[in-house]
C-alpha cells in the first residue's frame, strides 16, 4: 500500500513538474511567418519576377540524358499566357516555332513553375507518343524553382530531375535575331564532311569526339579502347558556345579519371575551350590522320595557289588545251581502289591522268612529304609527254610541306606550303566523302 | 475499505493537478492567425481564360459542385505515367461537349438531381494517353472513388471528326461515369455470372474482338474484366449507333475458327472456310473472313470467296464455321444489356433506353449546339 502511493504521489509530482517545464520554455521561431505564408510570398515573388521587365527569358532546357538540349525564348504575360519559342530545325537560321499557352507558379514542397497547358514547343518533350513509345523524351514541364541569383533561376525538373537555367534577356529581343544567331554557333560547332574531332585535354591527354554536330557525343581516349572506354554525353548549344547537361568524367586510356569537362566557350580560330580548367580544348582532326583516310578526295584549290603552283597550273591547263583541246578541269588527291593507292588526278577533258603517289611522310603532324610511286596510269604518261610542264609541277612536290589550316575546328581546307621557299603553295579542300575507299580509274 | 478511501483521496489530488497544470499551460497560449493563406478563388478578369473559367464555374461548379480540371496537375495524375497537358482551345471544346451530351443528357432523362447526388466531383482533362509501355495499351478515361474522372487524349480532339469523338470521348465519359455509378451501387451479382472465366485481364487486347462478340463481349475491352465489361456494355449501348449494333450482334451470333494455336491470344480468327480447288477434305480446307453472298437461282444463300476460281473455272464456295462453342454472344450481350437496364432503373431511377435515345438525338446535331455553347464562352462577360 505505502509503494502504491508512493507511486501515485511520484506520478503526480512528474506530471507536475513536467507540465510546468513545457510551459516555462517557449521556442523561438526561425522564420517570422508560417511555411504557408512564405509559400504565399514565393509565389507572389516568383510570379512578378517572372513577368518584370517584359518577362522576356532564355530557357537552357534538358530533357532525357539522349537528348541534346535546345534553348527556349518565353515570354510570360501577366495573363496568364506564355509563349515559348525555339529552333528545332538545324537546317534553316530564319526558322523557329512559337506556340502560346498557360503558366502559373504553385506551391508544392516549394514554389513551382508549370506549364499547365498544352503548348507544342515545351510539352512535346514529354509526350509519350515519342519514341521509345510510352517514354518519349522524357522532359518536364514542371520545375521546381530552386534559386534567383543575378537576373538567373535555377530550375529543376520536378518529375525527372534535370537541371535548367533560365536568364532573362531584354524585353526587346528580336527572336528571329535571336535564333539566327544561335544558329550560327550551332552551324560552327558541326564540321563539313569530317566528323570526329579531338579533345586535347589539360592532363596531356588527347580524346577522340563525334557527334558534336548532333549535341550528343561520343568521347574515348585516343590511346584506349573505343569500345569500352567511350562516354556517352548530351550538351547544349548556347549563344557563345555549348555545355555538357552534366560534367563528364572522362576516361584515361589506363581506365582512371584524370580530367572533368563541361563548359565550352567558342575561340576565334574555332576551336572550343574548356571553361573549367582553362585549358583543355577540342580541335579538329589532325592532318595525318584526314589524308590517310581513304573514304575522302580532296581537290586542289586552283584559286588558293602561290608561287611557282599558282603559275603552273595555268599554264599546265593551256598546254594541254593547245595540244589536244583538253582543258585541265581539275587536280584532285584520292584513294584509289584499283591501284590501291592514292592518287594526284590531273583530270584533262574526260581523262583521268593518275600520278601514282607511294606514300605521305610526316614528320609531326604539321609537316608532309609526298613520296611518289612512279606508277602512273597511261593518261598520265600521256600527259608528261604532251605537257612537260606537268614534271615541273611534281618536282616541286618533292619537298617537305608545311600544313596549315585556317580553321582548328573544321580544318577541311589545308594550306601545304614549301618548307624550302614559302612563296610556293597549294591549297587542298575535302570535297567528296566517298561511300566506298576511293574509286576506279576514269578515262 | 480503507485502500479504496486512500486511493481515491490520491485520484483526487492526481486530478486537482492535472487541472491546474493545464490550466496554468492554457492561461499564457494565444491562438495566432491560420498558418494556412486565405484561399482567393475569385476569378481575375485579367486572366487570359477568364471567360472560360467562368462558364466553367456556372456550368459545373455551381450546380454539380464539380471541379472540371483542364489545366495539369501532375500530382493529379498516376506519375508512373508520361503526361502531357490538354490543350486550352481542345479542353474548351471537351468541355462544351461534356455539358451537352452527358451532364445536359442526365439532367433532362434522369433530372436535376441526379448529377448533383451521382456525378463526379473532379473532371480531370489531360492531353496525352496514358501509355503502357511494356503491354503497348492506352488508358483513355479513369475513374476513382466514385468521384473523379480523368479523360485523357484530349489533344487529338477533332469536334468534326463524329467517329472518333463517339470512339475517344463520348463512349468514355459514359464508361467513366458508369464506374462511378458502379463505384456507389454494386454491379449485380447476376452480370458477374455470364461470362465469369472468359475475362483475361493481361491479353485482352490481342484477342479478336470478333470472337469476343461471338463470347459474349461488346469489345475487347470488356473482356478484360467483370466491371469494364459493365462500362462498356452500358457506355456502348447508349453512345453507339444501331449500326454499330448491328455489326456486333451479326460476329456475336457467329461460329469462328482458327488455324492458329487457339492458346496464343493473337491468334487469328475466321468466320468461314473453303476447299481449296472446289475438293472437299481437310488437307484442302482454308479459313477466310471476307466473302461474297450471292443468291443462287433457287433463292438460297451461296458464299464465295471473292472472285477466286478453282481450275474448272468455277468459283469458290464458302461456308460459315460453325458455332459449336455453346457460348450463345447475342443471348449474353442481351441479358448484360438486361441487367444495366434493370439496375439503372432500380438503384438510381434512370432510363438507359431514355438515355440511349437522348444520346443519340443529340449526336444527330451536335455540331449546332456545340457552336452555340461555345459562343456563350466566347461572349461571356
Amino acid at each position: 500500500m505505502k509503494n502504491f502511493r508512493f507511486f501515485i504521489a511520484a506520478l503526480a509530482s512528474i506530471f507536475v513538474v513536467t507540465s510546468f517545464t513545457s510551459c516555462t520554455h517557449e521556442v523561438d521561431d526561425v522564420f517570422e511567418k508560417s511555411a504557408a505564408e512564405r509559400m504565399s510570398d514565393a509565389i507572389s515573388n516568383y510570379t512578378k519576377l517572372l513577368t518584370d521587365n517584359g518577362g522576356t527569358w532564355a530557357m537552357e532546357y534538358f530533357s532525357n540524358s539522349s537528348t541534346p538540349g535546345f534553348v527556349f525564348l518565353l515570354k510570360f504575360s501577366k495573363n496568364g499566357d506564355v509563349t515559348i519559342s525555339a529552333n528545332y530545325n538545324a537546317e534553316q537560321a530564319s526558322e523557329y516555332d512559337s506556340d502560346t499557352s498557360e503558366w502559373r507558379v504553385i506551391g508544392d514542397n516549394g514554389p513551382v513553375l508549370t506549364f499547365d497547358t498544352y503548348n507544342e514547343v515545351l510539352h512535346l518533350f514529354s509526350d509519350p507518343a515519342y519514341s521509345p513509345r510510352g517514354r518519349g523524351f522524357e522532359g518536364d514541364y514542371e520545375f521546381n524553382l530552386m534559386k534567383y541569383q543575378n537576373d538567373t533561376i535555377f530550375l529543376n525538373g520536378k518529375k525527372n530531375g534535370a537541371d535548367i537555367v533560365m536568364y532573362r534577356v531584354p524585353e526587346n529581343t528580336n527572336v528571329a535575331d535571336y535564333f539566327a544567331e544561335l544558329f550560327k554557333m550551332q552551324m560552327s560547332t558541326t564540321t563539313v564532311y569530317f566528323p570526329l574531332h579531338r579533345l586535347v585535354g589539360s592532363n596531356g591527354q588527347e580524346y577522340m569526339i563525334s557527334g558534336i554536330g548532333d549535341m550528343v557525343v561520343s568521347i574515348y581516349p585516343r590511346l584506349g579502347d573505343e569500345i569500352s572506354q567511350t562516354v556517352d554525353a548530351n550538351a547544349i548549344v548556347t549563344l557563345d558556345g555549348f555545355y555538357f547537361q552534366n560534367p563528364v568524367d572522362l576516361i584515361d586510356p589506363d581506365g582512371g579519371h584524370t580530367l572533368s569537362v563541361q563548359h565550352f566557350l567558342r575561340q576565334e580560330d574555332g576551336s572550343f575551350l574548356c571553361t573549367d580548367d582553362g585549358v583543355s580544348r577540342i580541335i579538329g582532326m589532325d592532318f595525318p590522320t584526314m589524308l590517310n583516310d581513304k573514304l575522302y578526295s580532296w581537290r586542289i584549290d586552283k584559286d588558293a595557289l602561290g608561287g611557282r603552283f599558282a603559275e603552273l597550273y595555268p599554264a599546265i591547263d593551256d598546254a594541254s588545251y593547245k595540244k589536244n583541246r583538253r582543258r585541265l578541269s581539275y587536280v584532285d588527291l584520292a584513294y584509289n581502289s584499283s591501284t590501291n593507292m592514292f592518287n594526284f588526278q590531273f583530270q584533262t577533258g574526260s581523262r583521268a591522268c593518275n600520278f601514282g603517289l607511294g606514300n605521305f611522310v610526316f614528320e609531326g603532324d604539321k609537316k608532309v612529304k609526298f613520296v611518289l610511286s612512279g606508277e602512273n596510269n597511261t593518261n598520265a604518261t600521256s600527259l608528261l609527254r604532251d605537257v612537260p610542264l606537268t614534271q615541273e609541277w611534281f618536282d616541286l612536290l618533292d619537298d617537305t610541306f608545311i600544313m596549315s589550316s585556317e580553321s582548328a575546328f573544321d580544318p577541311y581546307i589545308v594550306k601545304f606550303t614549301s618548307s624550302k621557299n614559302s612563296e610556293n603553295f597549294f591549297t587542298l579542300k575535302i570535297y567528296q566523302r566517298n561511300e566506298e575507299e576511293g574509286g576506279g580509274d576514269v578515262n | 475499505m480503507l485502500i479504496m478511501k486512500a486511493l481515491k483521496k490520491y485520484i483526487v489530488i492526481l486530478l486537482l493537478a492535472i487541472t491546474a497544470v493545464t490550466v496554468c499551460s492554457c492561461g499564457e497560449e494565444k491562438l495566432g492567425p491560420s498558418i494556412f493563406p486565405d484561399v482567393d478563388d475569385t476569378l481575375d478578369p485579367t486572366s487570359s481564360t477568364y471567360k472560360f473559367d467562368k462558364w466553367l464555374r456556372q456550368t459545373f461548379r455551381d450546380p454539380y459542385n464539380l471541379d472540371f480540371l483542364y489545366r495539369m496537375e501532375d500530382v493529379g495524375t498516376n506519375m508512373n505515367y508520361n503526361l502531357v497537358p490538354a490543350n486550352y482551345e481542345q479542353s474548351v471544346d471537351l468541355a462544351v461537349l461534356c455539358k451537352y451530351l452527358w451532364f445536359d443528357v442526365y439532367n433532362k432523362v434522369a433530372g436535376e438531381e441526379f448529377l448533383k447526388q451521382y456525378g463526379p466531383r473532379i473532371l480531370h482533362l489531360v492531353g496525352s494517353p496514358a501509355m503502357n509501355a511494356l503491354s503497348g495499351t492506352e488508358i483513355v478515361g479513369l475513374a476513382e472513388g466514385g468521384v473523379k474522372v480523368t479523360l485523357f487524349k484530349v489533344n487529338e480532339l477533332d469536334v468534326n471528326d463524329i467517329a472518333s469523338l463517339n470512339e475517344l470521348y463520348f463512349k468514355t465519359m459514359h464508361h467513366e461515369f458508369a464506374h462511378i455509378l458502379h463505384q456507389t451501387k454494386t454491379i449485380p451479382v447476376t452480370f458477374r455470372t455470364y461470362s465469369a472465366g472468359y475475362y483475361d485481364g493481361s491479353n485482352w487486347q490481342s484477342r479478336d474482338s470478333r470472337l469476343l462478340n461471338s463470347q459474349g463481349f461488346v469489345t475487347s475491352y470488356a473482356s478484360s474484366a467483370v466491371r469494364e465489361d459493365f462500362a462498356e456494355t452500358i457506355a456502348n449501348y447508349i453512345v453507339q449507333p444501331d449500326e454499330w449494333w448491328d455489326y456486333i450482334y451479326t460476329m456475336a451470333s457467329r461460329g469462328w475458327a482458327t488455324d492458329g494455336d487457339p492458346q496464343n491470344p493473337d491468334a487469328a480468327y475466321y468466320c468461314y472456310y473453303y476447299y481449296e480447288n472446289n475438293e472437299a477434305g481437310d488437307e484442302h480446307l482454308k479459313y477466310v473472313s471476307n466473302v461474297v453472298e450471292e443468291t443462287d437461282e433457287d433463292g438460297n444463300v451461296v458464299y464465295y470467296v471473292g472472285n477466286l476460281t478453282d481450275s474448272d473455272g468455277n468459283r469458290i464456295i464458302a461456308y460459315p464455321v460453325q458455332d459449336e462453342d455453346g457460348i450463345d454472344g447475342v443471348t449474353i450481350i442481351n441479358q448484360k444489356i438486361e441487367d444495366a437496364r434493370q439496375w439503372l432503373r432500380t438503384e438510381f431511377n434512370v432510363d438507359l433506353d431514355k438515355l440511349r435515345e437522348e444520346v443519340q438525338s443529340r449526336q444527330l446535331n451536335y455540331l449546332q449546339h456545340f457552336n452555340v455553347i461555345r459562343a456563350e464562352i466566347d461572349n461571356m462577360q
